[in-house]
């Protein structure tokens, strides 16, 4: 019997199916659509499930919806009504978004498949997040599990404990408009970049500036009682500003072109200052949370978690045993808390537990009907491939990799990639900024075998786990800077992956790289920027196109793409 | 490209100038979209590749639209944020429905005419836009003009296959029609925002009504410390 967890209609789609006997498949919506963070209905995902699963009534048990339609849409417009005329615009979107909004979800999946009513059920926003964050743990009554997003149902930081009798209990909530999340996201709106996408170029910008406006910051949310000061902000009645001209009075103009010398100066030491709110306030969290649960281990999720230099900021305080942020913190990954929330009310006290990263589709299921010969040339084959590919590399060719199982979350974690030679300085500029066109204040992340690691970086030992998935930062070593020097951030830290299967293609061209001289290699997502990642071949063989890139691995061989 | 947008320029506005580039761009990437997935599921392997050499074609046009963009925001020092490109706007800004490509919903011939008629309304309109920027931005003249030769290459391609596919009759009653309704078409989408004033006032009620009932209603936020799976019903939407 399957369980399916959807989250849809206000972030990007996804849908989880598992049986829990080792079949998993992890969907995102705009994969198909090929529209960046789509948040449709995940229509295109359920047609590929029900095809390659044969799904029917009668083997499903349950499908479970991330959060409480009802209650996640009133929330937000109990908050807004409250002033009707004032807050008019962002009402009326509101009140639109309710037809084509997720109550009607039961509809939209009749639409796609028969399913009686009764195996519809809806978890709780932060539940869903708590249940992701627990199918990655072992004993996972040691921990106490934090959510911190934007808003979810009305909530907007939370934390739960579990017994080992599966006794779920919530010990605290924060709740909107007071939101670290929103605060970040309406800093990232001054500055000019996307909210809900772009909160990354924030973080990384930060690191590029000083906390100078950190008092003037303090005043608009409290990092002690986490109370966020509504004067400042606009996002529950404007929508295309969430920040109020008061704090363009305190910060000054918003939007400026941050190419220009000063602007970018400047944008940067808010920037700056926005982040290390951000990191006392988790700090404060933590500490409250830690204290109440007794609990000195903790699973953090929600949007609020994929920021990786508060994990490695807040790594060295020595406030907890370790942290752990899955790798789909955000409301993605709500799927598959969302399957766990029907895995546990039909087991009653059993909750998944996925050993894997790679909760994607094989890319052998995805291409089934697809003649790769069509579109691609065969170059060398299994026996020689890793060794024609490692040797490009080192040459300095860029190559894309497209194999095995597909990641989930928002990190290509070498499945699904553009390698290079990190020691190579001139490809990996090649790569950041004429290939990805990339900012130039963005780094790029380096992929090495477990057994280098220490060689070139150090990070603390209670967030180490989460370098498999990129979900820390770790600090460069003197090592690395005397020949990688290209992938070190400006603030001296990198976002490591570690690669420890044996099995895997990655893993062999990483040691075949060793062997001929260089151990590292860079690793960024096989996509152009505002697209979402490569998902068949077609896409594959036309992101090559665009990008310029020669070269691809894939399970059984190197290949080139052919002229057609 | 399938959706094109207004593209009435008078006097050489930058920022209303972007604004329009905005727009085409995202035509372009939409069209892009639209003509991947045909060649996905077209079970045809010349047509497939046809289908793919004109997506790589409209993504080329978003990047020359968007370039000319950037280069305009850099020069003359615009307000960037509303002139970014959100792939998520497209369904909103109707240049892609919300439940379906075109290509589910037509069959392979009418899909070509479909395509041939668009490409004829996307070449007028970049003509008049690329003489706008004739004489005040001669680089981004030549631009447009390469992606004006794509696109008629790209309306002879579909329409002489149609031609072929269709017999010259029905092509042309087909076409007639295409025409006709890509005209509607663009018409509605151009002036949709212009139509929504009807709701307004209904809303407004709505609002009003809403207001007055939360007024009385006092939603406790309570804090538990019970068993979070028995306290949540999993049937419940609320
Ligand atoms: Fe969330
Ligand atoms: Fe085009
Ligand atoms: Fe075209």
């Amino acid at each position: 019997m399957y369980y399916i967890g959807i989250s849809a209609y206000y972030h990007e789609s996804s849908v989880f199916l598992t049986d829990n006997k080792g079949t998993n498949c992890f969907l995102k919506e705009e994969s198909f659509t090929r529209i960046k963070g789509d948040k449709n209905f995940p229509k295109k995902c359920l047609k590929f499930l029900i095809k390659n699963f044969d799904l029917k009534n009668e083997n499903i048990q349950f499908i479970s919806f991330y959060e409480k339609p009802f209650k996640s849409w009133w929330e937000i417009f109990y908050y807004s009504i409250k002033n009707p005329f004032k807050n008019k615009d962002f009402l009326i979107n509101h009140l639109k978004i309710f037809n084509s909004g997720s109550i009607f979800f039961y509809t939209d999946v009749n639409k796609l498949i028969n399913i009686s009513r009764n195996k519809f059920i809806y978890s709780s926003h932060h539940l869903s997040h708590c249940l992701y964050g627990l199918s990655v743990v072992k004993n996972f009554s040691e921990y106490v599990y934090v959510t911190c997003d934007g808003v979810g149902e009305g909530e907007t930081m939370s934390a739960y404990t579990i017994d080992t009798e599966y006794k779920i209990q919530k010990i605290w909530t924060n709740f909107y408009p007071n939101s670290i999340g929103l605060f970040y996201s309406a800093i990232t709106d001054f500055l000019g970049f996307e909210v809900n996408e772009e909160e990354f170029k924030v973080m990384s910008l930060s690191s590029f500036g000083k906390p100078k406006y950190k008092d003037e910051l303090k005043t608009i949310f409290n990092i002690n009682d986490f109370k966020i000061n509504m004067k400042y902000f606009e996002f529950h009645k404007n929508l295309n500003n969430s920040f109020s001209k008061k704090l363009c009075d305190m910060l000054g103009e918003p939007y400026l072109n941050i190419n220009v010398e000063d602007n970018f100066k400047k944008y940067a030491d808010i920037a700056c200052s926005t982040q290390l709110i951000l990191e006392e306030t988790m700090q404060n969290l933590l500490k409250k949370v830690i204290k109440l649960s007794g609990k000195t281990k903790v699973v953090l999720t929600g949007g609020v978690a994929l920021n990786c230099k508060m994990i490695h900021n807040l790594s060295k305080l020595d406030i907890f045993e370790e942290l752990v942020v899955p790798p789909s913190p955000g409301d993605s990954g709500s799927a598959i808390g969302a399957a766990n929330f029907a895995y546990l009310n039909k087991t009653k006290n059993q909750t998944l537990n996925l050993n894997t990263i790679f909760l994607g589709p094989k890319k052998k299921m995805i291409n089934k009907k697809i003649n790769k010969d069509n579109l691609f040339i065969k170059i060398s084959s299994s026996d020689t491939f890793i060794s024609d590919a490692t040797s490009k590399l080192i040459n300095g060719e860029i190559i894309a990799s497209y194999f095995g199982l597909t990641e989930v979350g928002p990190r290509s974690l070498g499945n699904t990639s553009i390698f290079c030679d990190a020691k190579n300085n001139e490809s990996v500029n090649n790569l950041n900024i004429k290939i990805k066109k990339r900012e130039h204040y963005q780094p790029l992340a380096p992929i090495l075998l477990e057994e280098d690691f220490e060689k070139y970086f150090s990070i603390n030992k209670n967030i180490q786990k989460n370098l498999e998935w990129m979900g820390a930062l770790c600090d460069a070593n003197h090592e690395l800077y005397k020949e990688y020097s290209s992938i070190i951030h400006i603030d001296g830290t990198c976002r490591t992956q570690i690669i420890k299967n044996k099995d895997t293609i990655t893993y062999k061209i990483l040691r075949e790289l060793k062997k001929k001289g260089s151990n590292i290699l860079v690793n960024t997502s096989f996509n152009i920027s505002k697209d979402p990642v490569v998902f068949d071949l077609f896409d594959v063989y036309v992101n090559m196109k665009r990008l310029n890139i020669k070269f691809i691995l894939m399970d059984d061989g190197l290949y080139q793409t052919k002229n057609i | 490209m399938f959706l094109i947008p207004k593209s009435s320029l008078k006097n050489f506005d930058p920022e209303r100038c972007c604004f329009v580039l905005n727009e085409f761009a995202a035509a372009e990437f939409s069209s892009a979209i639209e003509m991947l997935f045909a060649a996905k599921n077209i079970n045809n392997k010349k047509l497939s590749e046809g289908f793919i050499r004109h997506a790589i074609d409209e993504y080329k046009h978003f990047t020359i639209f968007t370039n000319i963009k950037n280069q305009i925001i850099l020069e003359y020092k615009i307000n960037k944020k509303k002139l970014s490109f959100v792939p998520n706007h497209l369904y909103n800004k109707g240049y892609i429905y919300k439940d379906h490509f075109i290509f589910e919903k037509k069959k392979i011939n009418n899909f070509a005419i479909f395509i041939g008629a668009n490409e004829e309304i996307a070449e007028k309109k970049l003509i008049s836009l690329a003489n706008h920027f004739k004489q005040h931005k001669p680089s981004a003249f030549i631009k447009i003009q390469n992606i004006l030769k794509d696109e008629e290459r790209h309306a002879e391609y579909s329409l002489r296959f149609a031609k072929n596919s269709n017999g010259f009759l029905l092509y042309k009653i087909k076409i007639t029609k295409e025409r006709t309704i890509s005209f509607l078409r663009h018409l509605y989408a151009n002036s949709l925002n212009k139509f929504s004033f009807i709701f307004y006032p209904i809303l407004i009620t709505i609002l009003i009504m809403v207001n007055f009932v939360t007024y009385f209603l006092k939603l406790k936020k309570v804090t538990t410390n019970d068993d979070v799976m028995k306290n949540i019903e999993p049937s419940s939407i609320a």
